[in-house]
């Protein structure tokens, strides 16, 4: 259980977290953003890398194991010895370690990498390791920042299967702005923007949201549009060009209406307040 | 977390190999010296004078294999991963710490054992003695080492590399004596002593390492050093904690409030300061004491109007000299008192035989007590020290011809870099108790309460402490340096009897008993008090004062000075050999130019 309370952070001039608040059982949470939304700040301010200045987190004194989104290693290290390192730090007791260890490597498919130096290892596998020190020591809460940027299809499918795997009596958040990854696995879903949290639901409510707001008009017939609309894309069809725009007006009888688009449109109505 | 972050350490070659050549280095350069100078029979001042030098690399790779290492997780990326678990910054920040602080442990050990064996060959058995070097290498070897390492950590966690290399090369000059230059020519040009503040860096590493050492004081490694030392590592531990980040309010505020004590007590304890040598232009050093002459002293004779007939000493020296001094004077109805007491003492209070205080004036080296009726005996406390007579708890050469006690009358006793002794005292009884680590030598006999106290009648009461040895063979009392050991010829009985036996030779009709002297054997009272060219000091009835590291002949000539001083008195010889040597110096000027 994660229960974040009227969280704020300042930074010099700026405003990352302003009254921030959710409460989060066991399951996968994506938490989706526009960059700079607050999302790393918020996810920092849990593992309590960084300071907030007001609010309150409570986990319940639960564990929470961490993949920052940029990850590196000591590259001197096997990726054994650099398990240890984090073991170590996580205080498991040396006696379980290396059975931790190796199961956890075994999850993210890198047994066989066990005994080579991390300079050697390809991005993807540094990734893939960032996440098996994020699941060492069997955290109840774990918190992924980008967890698939930088991996190629396979790998992220890999991901989704391994979160499979891990996720039961687990509170597991990925932020990400990578709608699609979200979809595939999470089971709710926040949207933060400017350090505020906008929505908080599953992934069939996030796109009811849009439902009815998603329009195909012809290009030049804009100024049919009123109220807050938000044009999403370009679209040939019939030899015609079509803007598909998401709008809380109806649209000019000369425009065809669409049924109404997916999870993505849905965080584009949450995010523009459509 | 020792042991991880020890094999991130050995496993980072960029990190491990300066710090592994850094301490072959040391030992293969020790090792070499060791047997080297073992053969060619060189003091072990020397080599511990070598030893020294190291620390000035020491503290450049340091530095840099202490920044290259905690610089790892940010520079791997790894940093809030490794820094998201609780505490971790205390439990990294502490393995890498503990890791590196090897180093100047190794250093250290390598170092004193090198030093202790050294010794050993040498044949040098004073305890204290090896107490001294042990504790001064773990001073600059160990505790300065941590210096650089702390500074290292913090500059990883602040500053890019760029930065960090250019803020440490500064650090450097600050500490080197390259930026002597700059409190040299302020202090000059305004008066005002700077070097404090340059003292506040320099510090750290051994002063004065190029320069040839007083081997009955050695390196300095005096009280306010190691406030300096101490007050970096705290000041530099609370930068780091903070950093830390601990979790808990409490302990962060509870560790934080005793450092901030430590650090405020090692910074008072460094303003505070004490007597230490410098060497150079130094502020402090004999070279500035003859620019206060020059300056401000106006020279004064005069004889005293009465006599002290006894002097209660007591005598506090750890940082400096505080003395505490009771007189008891033959006339007790004159309106005032002249006193010659060096100017480096800072006369606190005066006061009649009932604690009432009394007014007086001080100039310079000069002293006037003034009295409003009967004063049958006076006190007086003040504190301070003399650069070239120094009195710490390292080492102190008080000779009773120096006005270190309050000398009844007006002596000018000043000379370019050192003092000219005051000869011809009159004789009064001393109660002296030292209050001080070291063990105290005197010509006074040992008092009866042992542990550095001496009593007795004399015209010249003499302290010394430091590197000596007492050796009473052939009835003869004779004290002389330690720190050679039997690398040189031992002033002892032996001696005292071998120039004697010169004496006899020499001496015509009268010949001079030298059991019935103390000898005191002093290449730093030598240095600071003007002697002839064979090492007779001083001479009085219970006396000598010799700088036997002349060697060679001066034997011989110490023996013919001797009989010489003897016969005309001390004072007439001195004086003559000034004035031959003043007749010299105008001979070769005139042949210059």
């Amino acid at each position: 259980m994660l229960k974040i309370e009227n969280l704020h952070k300042t930074y010099k001039k700026s405003i990352a977290l302003d009254g921030f608040s959710c409460e989060l059982g066991r399951g996968i949470y994506g938490l989706l953003g526009p960059n700079g939304s607050g999302k790393t700040t918020m996810m920092r301010c849990i593992c309590g890398l960084i300071s907030y200045n007001s609010g309150s987190i409570e986990c319940g004194g639960d564990k929470i194991g961490y993949l920052p989104q940029q990850f590196g290693m000591m590259k001197a290290l096997t990726l054994y010895e650099m398990m240890e390192y984090f073991a170590t730090l996580k205080r498991i007791p040396k006696a379980e370690q290396d059975k931790e260890i190796k199961s956890c490597l075994e999850l993210v498919n890198l047994s066989d990498k066990a005994r080579s130096r991390v300079g050697s290892l390809s991005g993807g596998m540094v990734r893939r390791s960032g996440i098996a020190q994020a699941i060492l020591g069997d955290p109840k809460i774990i918190l992924f920042d980008e967890p698939t940027a930088g991996l190629d299809p396979e790998e992220r499918m890999r991901f989704k299967s391994l979160l499979k795997k891990i996720k039961d009596g687990k509170t597991i958040i990925i932020s990400t702005h990578i709608v699609s990854d979200v979809e595939a696995v999470c089971g709710s879903i926040i949207i933060i923007d400017r350090g505020k949290n906008i929505f908080t639901g599953s992934s069939r409510e996030m796109a009811e949201l849009a439902r009815g707001k998603a329009y195909l008009i012809e290009e030049g017939r804009e100024s049919s549009l009123s109220g807050n609309f938000y044009i999403k894309d370009r679209i040939s069809r019939d030899g015609k060009s079509y803007l598909y725009v998401l709008s809380d007006s109806p649209v000019h009888a000369a425009a065809r209406a669409e049924s109404g688009g997916g999870i993505e449109d849905g965080y584009l109505c949450a995010l523009k307040n459509i | 977390m020792f042991r991880q972050n020890f094999r991130l350490f050995v496993k980072n070659k960029r990190v491990f190999v300066p710090a592994l050549l850094l301490l072959l280095y040391v030992t293969g350069y020790l090792v070499y010296l060791c047997v080297r100078y073992t053969i060619y029979s060189i003091p072990h001042t020397h080599f511990l004078q070598e030893a020294l030098k190291n620390c000035f690399p020491a503290f450049i790779v340091l530095f840099y294999t202490s920044y290259e290492l905690f610089y790892l997780p940010e520079g791997a990326n790894a940093k809030e991963a490794l820094f998201s678990h609780r505490d971790a910054r205390g439990r990294i920040f502490g393995g890498m710490s503990a890791v590196i602080c090897l180093i100047p442990a190794l250093l250290f050990l390598i170092t004193a054992a090198l030093n202790i064996i050294y010794c050993a060959l040498a044949g040098i058995s004073d305890g204290s003695y090896y107490l001294y070097f042990i504790s001064m290498l773990f001073l600059y070897f160990f505790l300065g080492g941590i210096i650089p390492i702390f500074i290292g950590a913090l500059f990883s966690q602040k500053f890019k590399r760029v930065s960090s290399y250019a803020l440490a090369a500064l650090i450097i000059f600050v500490l080197s004596d390259i930026s002597d230059f700059l409190p040299g020519s302020i202090s000059n040009m305004t008066e005002i002593n700077f070097w404090p503040f340059k003292y506040i860096f320099a510090y750290i590493l051994p002063s004065d390492v190029n320069w040839g050492m007083v081997s009955e004081y050695g390196w300095g490694c005096e009280i306010y050093r190691w406030n300096i030392v101490l007050f970096w590592i705290f000041l530099l531990g609370f930068l780091l904690l903070r950093l830390c980040r601990l979790k808990s309010k409490g302990i962060r505020l509870a560790s934080g409030a005793i450092v901030l004590a430590f650090i405020a007590a090692s910074f008072v304890g460094f303003i505070r300061g004490g007597s230490h040598i410098e060497l150079g232009n130094q502020f402090d050093s004999d070279s500035m004491e003859s620019h206060f002459y020059n300056k401000h002293n106006v020279p004064k004779t005069k004889t005293a109007d009465f006599k002290v007939d006894n002097y209660d000493m007591k005598l506090n020296i750890w940082r400096q000299l505080e003395a505490d001094i009771t007189m008891s004077l033959s006339k007790k109805s004159l309106d005032k008192y002249d006193f010659t007491l060096f100017h480096g003492y800072k006369v606190n209070r005066v006061s009649d035989e009932n604690g009432n205080e009394l007014r007086f004036d001080r100039e310079g080296d000069y002293l006037t007590v003034y009295s409003s009726g009967k004063l049958s005996s006076l006190n007086i406390k003040y504190g301070g020290y003399s650069p070239v007579l120094y009195s710490s708890s390292q080492g102190c050469i008080l000779p009773g011809c120096f006005p270190y006690y309050p000398i009844p009358g007006f002596y000018d006793f000043l000379l370019n870099a050192c003092y000219m002794p005051i000869c011809d005292l009159d004789k009064a009884r001393f109660e002296i108790a030292v209050d001080s680590p070291r063990r105290f030598y005197s010509n006074l006999d040992e008092g009866s309460n042992k542990g550095n106290s001496f009593s007795g009648e004399s015209s010249c009461p003499t302290l010394i402490s430091g590197f000596y040895k007492e050796d009473s063979a052939f009835g003869h009392k004779v004290i002389g340096t330690t720190a050679y050991g039997s690398k040189a010829p031992a002033i002892d009985g032996n001696y005292a009897a071998e120039l004697q036996a010169l004496i006899n030779k020499y001496s015509s009709g009268a010949s001079i008993d030298l059991s019935k002297y103390t000898i005191i054997d002093s290449l730093a009272i030598a240095n600071g008090i003007y002697n002839s060219a064979n090492g007779l000091i001083y001479l009085c009835d219970d006396l000598i004062i010799i700088n036997s590291a002349l060697g060679g002949d001066a034997r011989d000539g110490l023996a013919r000075d001797i009989i010489e001083a003897d016969k005309k008195g001390f004072k007439e010889y001195i004086t003559e050999i000034k004035r031959q040597e003043d007749e010299e110096t105008r001979r070769l000027l005139a042949e210059l130019y």
